[in-house]
């Protein structure tokens, strides 16, 4: 075969072989079909003690109400019995340990309310109709909801 | 009554599926029980979701960005509240995604 049809098959070739190369230098070893199964277990083995040891946020109420039982039962009679502390609170990582426990950033935002509690015309058969809500735009809109309503207690009627 | 023996084989199949199944098979385990009861290296976690309780908050997704360390307000997501907009009748509005909370926000994170 003449010389000018061969030229491009060895550009190809050794386009091929850098490619095998890189993949050979850049890939960790240890990545690869880890088990049996090809489509669940194709990762890099050692990812898996990464996310082990990746720090969880969130700890959940329980953790909140061995410290904070008052607020904790005053919430869990409530109408908000069902909403996360964290919700407001913000993530629990650290917060007795750090230096200063006082650093929670609580959300008090109207916009943080407003997730729920908008009038958004939902049917009678949503569970959000079941939701008391406002018009944000007309109910007394240049205030935060937390300064006439309790979060912990909700309820109208104790207001 | 007439029974075919494709009805006939369907119903003994079914009866046996049902047969096998006890009602304890249903019970729900604490973590720790399921743990305890299988090899943890075995254990495959599953994560359910009732869709009919969501109220569309969007906690979820807030929350899936802040424990993987997402960027808030970048637009990369895993997790969506699929939701309705505003139109007297929500339920009958296309289903774009568009997001019921006030300030705009998608309920992506």
């Amino acid at each position: 075969m003449k010389n000018h049809v061969l030229r491009p098959l060895w550009v190809a070739i050794a386009f091929i072989a850098l490619a095998v190369l890189a993949r050979y230098i850049l890939v960790p070893k240890d990545f690869g079909v880890q088990g049996e199964s090809f489509t669940y277990n194709f990762h890099r083995a050692s990812n898996v003690q990464e996310w082990k040891d990746f720090p969880v946020k969130y700890l959940g109420k329980e953790v909140c109400v061995e410290c904070h039982d008052e607020n904790g039962e005053k919430l869990a009679s409530s109408p908000h019995a069902v909403i996360q502390c964290e919700n407001c609170h913000g993530p629990g990582l650290d917060h007795p340990e750090t230096e200063n426990p006082e650093t929670m950033t609580i959300d008090r935002s109207r916009s943080l309310c407003m997730r729920c509690h908008t009038d958004l015309g939902y049917p009678p058969d949503s569970n959000r109709a079941s939701i008391p809500a406002i018009a944000p735009n007309e109910h007394n809109v240049d205030s935060e909801c937390v300064e006439c309503h309790d979060s912990h207690n909700p309820d109208l009627e104790d207001m | 009554m007439t029974c075919s023996r494709r009805t006939l084989l369907k119903n003994a199949v079914k009866g046996a599926v049902a047969a096998a199944l006890p009602v304890s098979a249903f019970k729900l385990l604490s973590p720790a029980q399921a743990r305890a009861a299988v090899k943890e290296s075995t254990v495959r976690w599953g994560f359910l979701v009732d869709t009919t309780k969501c109220v569309g908050c969007g906690m979820c997704v807030k929350a899936c960005k802040i424990e993987n360390e997402v960027p808030y307000d970048a637009p990369v997501t895993r997790t969506w509240v699929e939701s309705h907009v505003e139109c007297g009748r929500a339920r009958s509005c296309s289903p774009a995604g568009v997001n019921p909370v006030p300030e705009g926000r998608p309920t992506t994170g």
